[in-house]
């Protein structure tokens, strides 16, 4: 046989029409100009041929009738594991159940929708009243800028007594809404 | 109209098991070539395509669908059929020369009736179909596994490597040198 130096995985390639159109075109032209090459790709072909023919007949040979049977005794033997357990338990109940379902889904999808958006809103609304008050809160740093604060929540009975420690220059409030109760 | 794959396998995990027979019967013959391929037994390919079909009943819930059901069950059986395999090859000497024997005897038995053909004929084809099993025998698992896939039910190389779980190029090699051996220990019958 005559040796080329096209590649031999080439053969295989265009035999299993592996290639795409155009290389496939190409390939199969330079194997039909090349002696060497179309005796690799008969060879091919027969070993192929061989082997389905070889195996096709084996098979037709056996006996099926008691193929199905057979996969059923297996099957009865398996035990059943325990999703499959709760899927059979389930199933009448989804049987008569899917359709009504199923037929309602863009309403199901929009009340489900709608719910999810209410809560989103009232989860979302403490928490901007909350950063509020934290703000709120901060601003006493503000009424400090010239030494005065007020303290709006003070009712008429409830006794102030402002201390101020002049060597760390901090100033303590005490207040005592409690009638007749001494301060310190 | 033929029922598709997918069809068939939506209402198998329905536990329909009419559907799961309709799957069974469809490709019962294939699943069969390719362990006879395999193991060149008839009894243990019979026996390993039932257990394969049995593992894909049990197990069809898991199944993603994200490849064809055939790949899934090719896989299987390629699985199933090296594992019997390796079961045979722990068997004891005695046994196996003794088994190897009877399979001797099987394969010929089960040679294609050539009634009709020319003697000479009738001896080329039972000398090919011997020579073609043995070739096979000497093939590494992945390499039967490759060249039958090919054979018997025309996989591309795309899918064979998705039963395989190798890459294209692994199939492109391990097919070449399936061939180039089998073609080498054919020869002149070829």
């Amino acid at each position: 046989m005559a040796s080329c130096s096209h590649p031999s995985q080439l053969i295989s390639l265009v035999y299993d029409n592996e290639l795409d159109e155009a290389r496939h075109y190409v390939a199969a032209s330079q194997i039909a100009d090349c002696p060497a090459c179309s005796h690799r790709m008969q060879l091919l072909e027969h070993t192929h041929e061989a082997l389905c023919q070889t195996l096709d007949e084996e098979v037709s040979r056996l006996d099926f009738s008691d193929f199905w049977p057979r996969i059923e005794q297996g099957m009865a033997a398996q035990p059943p594991s325990p999703a499959s357990q709760w899927a059979h338990r389930f199933r009448p109940w989804r049987m008569q159940w899917h359709a009504p379902l199923s037929w309602h889904i863009p309403v199901w999808a929009t009340t489900v929708g709608l719910c999810l958006f209410a809560a989103a809103v009232s989860t979302q609304l403490p928490t901007s009243r909350g950063a509020v008050h934290i703000q709120t809160a901060r601003k006493p740093a503000l009424v400090a800028l010239n030494n005065q604060a007020q303290i709006e929540s003070l009712s008429a009975t409830s006794a102030v007594l402002v201390w101020n420690e002049p060597t760390s220059n901090a100033t303590v409030i005490w207040v005592d809404e409690t009638p007749g109760e001494k301060l310190p | 109209m033929e029922v598709s794959d997918w069809e068939l396998v939506r209402r198998c995990k329905q536990d329909d098991r009419q559907a799961f027979q309709e799957l069974v019967e469809r490709y019962q013959r294939k699943a069969v070539a390719i362990a006879l391929g395999m193991l060149h037994d008839r009894e243990d390919a019979l026996e390993v395509a039932q257990e394969a079909f049995t593992k894909v009943f049990t197990s069809i819930g898991k199944f993603k669908e994200e490849s064809s059901f055939y790949t899934w069950l090719y896989r299987i059986i390629v699985n199933l059929s090296i594992d019997r395999q390796r079961q045979r090859s722990r068997r004891s000497l005695f046994e196996r020369h003794q088994s190897r024997g009877e399979d001797d005897e099987d394969w010929i038995e089960s040679i294609p009736d050539t009634q009709g053909l020319d003697p000479s004929d009738q001896v080329a084809e039972r000398e090919l179909g011997q020579h073609i099993r043995a070739a096979i025998d000497e093939l590494t698992p992945a390499h039967k596994a490759v060249i039958l896939l090919r054979a018997v039910k025309g996989l591309s190389y795309e899918e064979i490597s998705q039963v395989l779980q190798c890459s294209r190029g692994t199939v492109m090699s391990r097919l070449h040198y399936a061939r180039k051996k089998l073609q080498k220990r054919l020869g002149h019958d070829l």
